[in-house]
Order: C-alpha cells, then sequence, then structure tokens
C-alpha cells in the first residue's frame, strides 16, 4: 500500500530496508524509540529531497567553473552554501577514507606487496625454483 | 519476493528477517565459509556452525564483521570499509596520493572552517588529530615512496597552525551548546529549538527570535535571547535525560542508488566516482540530525514511536529543514486523502492547516492533537473515530 502512496517510483527512491536499518542504527542507543512506518516513509521523500538539492546546488557550481563532473569539491561547497557546514568535515572524511580504500585495493592486487618478501628474497626463491626445474630435466 | 512467499505468506516479521539478512540461504560460498570458521577460531564467542545457514540473524552480523575484518588483516592494519573501526588507524595506515591531500586542507579552506559554528556531529573530534596521524604514517609505512615522505613532511608543517584553530574553534562550539546535532551560525536559533515543548507558552516569540537571530540583526535579539538561555539551563536537568545520543551507523547507502536520485535531474550530467560518497556521508549526517530530533520529540511527549507527525514537527521548528516543508505538509495531506474516504480527505486538508497553527503555537496541544490524528490516519486507534 505504501509503496503506491508516492508514486510507486522505487528507483527514484531509497530502499526502505537500508533506510529502517540506518534508522535503527541511529536509535539504538535510545531506549526502545521505534520509527513508524509512516515516519519512515517522509523521512526517505526528505532524504530524496535533500540528495536532489545538493546534488542541484552542486551542479550549480559545477557549472560555474565551467566542470563538466560534479566532484566531491563541489558537494563540499554546496553543503557549506545550503547552510551544513557543520557535515563538511565528516564528508570529507569519508571521501578521504574511500580514496584509501580504493588504494587498498589497488595494493591488495600488486601480489609483489602481498608477498611480504623483499626482492632478494624473491629472487632467491626463483633461482633455487631454477635449480630445482633444471635438476628434474636432468 | 514472490518466492519467498511460499513459506513466508504475510508475516510482518519475515519483512524484518530479510531486511536484517538479506543473504538466501545457498549464498554464504566456499571462501566465506571458510572465512567464517577462521573468524570463530580467533574469537571463542563468536563459535557457531559454519554451516547453518538458515539462522538468519546470527549469521548476518557476522558476516558483516568478516567483511570488515578480512581486509584488516590482509592489509595490516590498513584503513577498512567501516568508518568507526578505521578511525583509529585513520589517516594512518595507507599511503596517499598527494594532490588530494593538497585539494582537502589547502589553508584556505580550512580557514573558512575554523568560523564559529565549526564541528562535526557524530564523528567527535577526529580532526585534531591529524599531528598524531601523520606521524603515524612516517612510523608505519617504511615502504612509502622518497618523494612521498618528503611531501609528508612538508605537509606537516602547515598542520599545526591549521590544527589549533580546529581545536579553539570546536572548544568554542562544545562551550557555546552541548548539544550532539550542532547547526552552524545560528546559535540563537539553535538554543530555542531545542527544549521548545516545555515552554509550550513561549512558542511564539521563541520561532520570532529564531528568525531574527538567523537573519542576524544584532543586538535586539540578543538581549532577546538572553533571558530565555537561563530558562534553559533551568531545564537543563530535564533536556539531558531527553536529549538522543545518536548511534554509530554502520550501514551505509547504496551508492548506484544515490547516484541515480542525483542524475535524475536532468540537468545534472556526469558524476565524479566520489561524490556519491560523499552526498551519502552528508545524507547520513541529515539523517541523524533530523531522526535524532523526531525521537526527541518522541521522547517528551512520552511516546515509544516517531510518528509522521513528529517528524513533521520538527522539520517546522527549524529553518534549516525549510527546504522540506512542502514534502512534509504534501504527505500529510495525502496520507489523510488515500486513507480516508472522499468527505474525511477534504476536512483533513483543513485539519492539516489546523495542525500547523497548532504547531506554530507548539505545546502539548498541537502534540495530542497530532497524535490522535497520526493514530487514526495510520488506521491504528479507531475508537477515536
Amino acid at each position: 500500500m505504501s509503496d503506491h502512496e508516492f508514486g510507486g517510483n522505487d528507483d527514484l527512491s531509497l530502499p526502505k530496508a537500508t533506510v529502517q536499518k540506518i534508522v535503527g542504527e541511529i536509535l539504538s542507543g535510545s531506549s526502545g524509540i521505534a520509527f513508524s512506518k509512516e515516519a519512515r516513509d517522509v523521512l526517505i521523500e526528505c532524504c530524496v529531497e535533500f540528495i536532489t538539492l545538493v546534488s542541484s546546488e552542486a551542479n550549480e557550481i559545477s557549472e560555474k567553473e565551467a566542470k563538466k563532473t560534479i566532484a566531491c569539491d563541489h558537494i563540499v561547497k554546496a553543503l557549506d552554501q545550503l547552510g551544513f557546514p557543520d557535515y563538511v568535515p565528516a564528508v570529507l572524511e569519508a571521501a578521504a577514507e574511500h580514496k584509501e580504500v580504493q588504494k587498498g585495493r589497488e595494493k591488495k592486487a600488486n601480489k609483489l606487496e602481498q608477498s611480504g618478501l623483499s626482492l632478494e628474497e624473491l629472487e632467491r626463491l626463483q633461482q633455487e625454483q631454477f635449480a630445482a626445474a633444471a635438476a628434474r630435466h636432468n | 519476493m514472490s518466492d519467498d512467499g511460499t513459506y513466508a505468506p504475510k508475516s510482518p516479521d519475515l519483512s524484518s528477517f530479510y531486511s536484517a539478512g538479506p543473504t538466501p540461504p545457498a549464498e554464504p560460498a566456499e571462501e566465506t565459509r571458510r572465512l567464517f570458521s577462521q573468524h570463530s577460531q580467533s574469537d571463542a564467542s563468536h563459535v557457531q556452525h559454519p554451516s547453518s545457514t538458515y539462522n538468519f540473524q546470527a549469521h548476518a552480523p557476522h558476516e558483516q564483521t568478516q567483511h570488515y575484518a578480512t581486509p584488516q588483516t590482509l592489509a595490516h592494519a590498513r584503513s577498512t570499509y567501516d568508518p568507526n573501526t578505521s578511525k583509529a588507524p585513520g589517516f594512518g595506515g595507507v599511503e596517499y596520493s598527494p594532490p588530494a591531500k593538497q585539494e582537502y586542507y589547502n589553508p584556505p579552506r580550512a580557514q573558512r572552517y575554523s568560523g564559529p559554528g565549526y564541528s562535526q556531529p557524530g564523528t567527535g573530534n577526529t580532526d585534531t588529530k591529524f599531528p598524531q596521524r601523520q606521524q603515524q604514517t612516517f612510523s608505519q609505512t617504511p615502504y612509502r615512496g622518497g618523494f612521498q615522505y618528503q611531501y609528508q613532511l612538508a605537509e606537516h608543517h602547515q598542520f599545526p597552525a591549521q590544527t589549533s584553530q580546529f581545536i579553539a574553534a570546536q572548544a568554542q562550539v562544545r562551550q557555546q551548546y552541548d548539544y550532539p546535532v550542532p547547526s552552524a551560525g545560528q546559535p540563537g536559533a539553535k538554543a530555542q529549538t531545542s527544549p521548545k515543548s516545555y515552554h509550550p507558552d513561549t512558542m511564539p516569540p521563541r520561532r520570532a527570535a529564531a528568525a531574527a537571530a538567523a537573519a542576524a540583526v544584532a543586538a535586539q535579539t540578543a538581549s532577546e535571547a538572553a533571558p530565555e538561555a537561563p530558562a534553559e539551563a533551568g531545564s537543563s536537568s530535564v533536556s539531558t535525560s531527553t536529549t538522543i545520543e545518536p548511534g554509530q551507523v554502520r550501514t551505509k547507502f547504496p551508492t548506484a542508488r544515490i547516484k541515480r536520485i542525483m542524475q535524475a535531474d536532468e540537468e545534472v550530467g556526469k558524476v565524479a566516482q566520489q561524490t556519491p560518497i560523499a552526498v551519502g556521508k552528508a545524507l547520513e549526517l541529515f539523517m541523524v540530525a533530523l531522526v535524532t530530533k523526531s525521537a526527541e520529540v518522541a521522547k517528551q511527549r512520552n511516546s515509544k514511536r516517531v510518528s509522521a507527525q513528529m517528524l513533521k514537527q520538527v522539520v517546522e521548528a527549524d529553518d534549516q529543514w525549510d527546504f522540506l516543508r512542502e514534502i512534509v505538509s504534501k504527505v500529510e495531506t495525502e496520507e489523510k486523502g488515500g486513507k480516508g474516504s472522499g468527505a474525511a480527505s477534504q476536512s483533513g486538508s483543513s485539519k492539516v492547516k489546523a495542525e500547523s497553527e497548532s504547531d506554530e503555537e507548539g505545546g502539548d496541544g498541537g502534540a495530542g492533537a497530532g497524535g490522535k490524528k497520526r493514530g487514526r490516519g495510520g488506521g491504528r486507534k479507531k475508537k477515536v473515530q
């Protein structure tokens, strides 16, 4: 029922289960206050509006700077202008963290780093295996 | 969902089940089980059958911790996905790309942030730890390339000055309002919105004072707001009991969805990879603020459930949320119209007006009426009808 209430366009909304989970996490400390379904639906609408507001403001900023892509920086400026400057540090931190994680992923793909061995050790291992192969061959 | 309906027809409990553990029984692959058993070896309290895949609730949290734990073990104290656990290694573990750093912490912007209202809700004073983190970086990453090391050194000189500004600004903010989610630049407005339900009769002047403070009309508003500050201090013993500490949010919004919502606006073109992450974080903070405040309202009314009505009250109380007012009012009328009959929807619109008026007058009269209407709208309290 509630799916049809707001046009039922689930694609341009946030997943209800996720929102409910996050709300639960926010309220986990406070003794047993729950969020009603109606309130959650309104909250989701508000969240979508927030995203739209921030992104359109960021879009304007990026256009002013003659950029075609909305970057993190534009979001930060938009938040600042829209009256949410107190969100900025945490947003920057999250973005930096994300970057770190991505770096970490690239790192993991690097087998040399992953092996934890120095180049000399690796070379020694290689020579040993060459020798073993040669011995097998002869 | 239709497949699941065969063995879980219409129980409301199961729907919450799915949200808690979206892993189908067949999903956990060989790899995850192996990791699982590793995990349970290391932690005695987590001793669990790896094959108990039908135990949704027990399974879901474990899987989560695995996902966080595995990169950590692989990357040796590198930062993990979880922002809360990664606070400690923070910026230390992983190599940085220098241009990004320059982008984020260049002096002019740092000066801007050290303005009067600077603070971070939820995350505490993590920014003040930058010098420590830089030192960690030196000691923990011997493999770092030479030029980067030098770069870090050079940057390190800039930090103490900036961080002292950060610390000073944050300390100032803490002293000004001991409040989990400070809104910047409007100390007067902030101080007045938090305890509003305790002073139902003084609501209209409060709103006026808040608006005036927002407009930054200096002297008169200051004298107006000053008498109310002691009143707030007097009720602080009550308000500390009703202040709700937001819990740690570990769940992340799906970035693809955020990006899609952003690009639903036709004017919005390309979006950088990091942007949805940043928006997601901002959204999280936004939600924390909104949910916390509405939960405070619920607590003040001795209610266990946050109704849409309370959310509306929160939105209308603070000018920071003015862009939500349309949604809030629209949703209220829509729900009335959708759920009631034709006659009810007609009277519904007039009731909404009455509600918003009573909300402005504030206090428990409007609160009580709002609660009743909410209940009837949800079809929960039939006797009221």
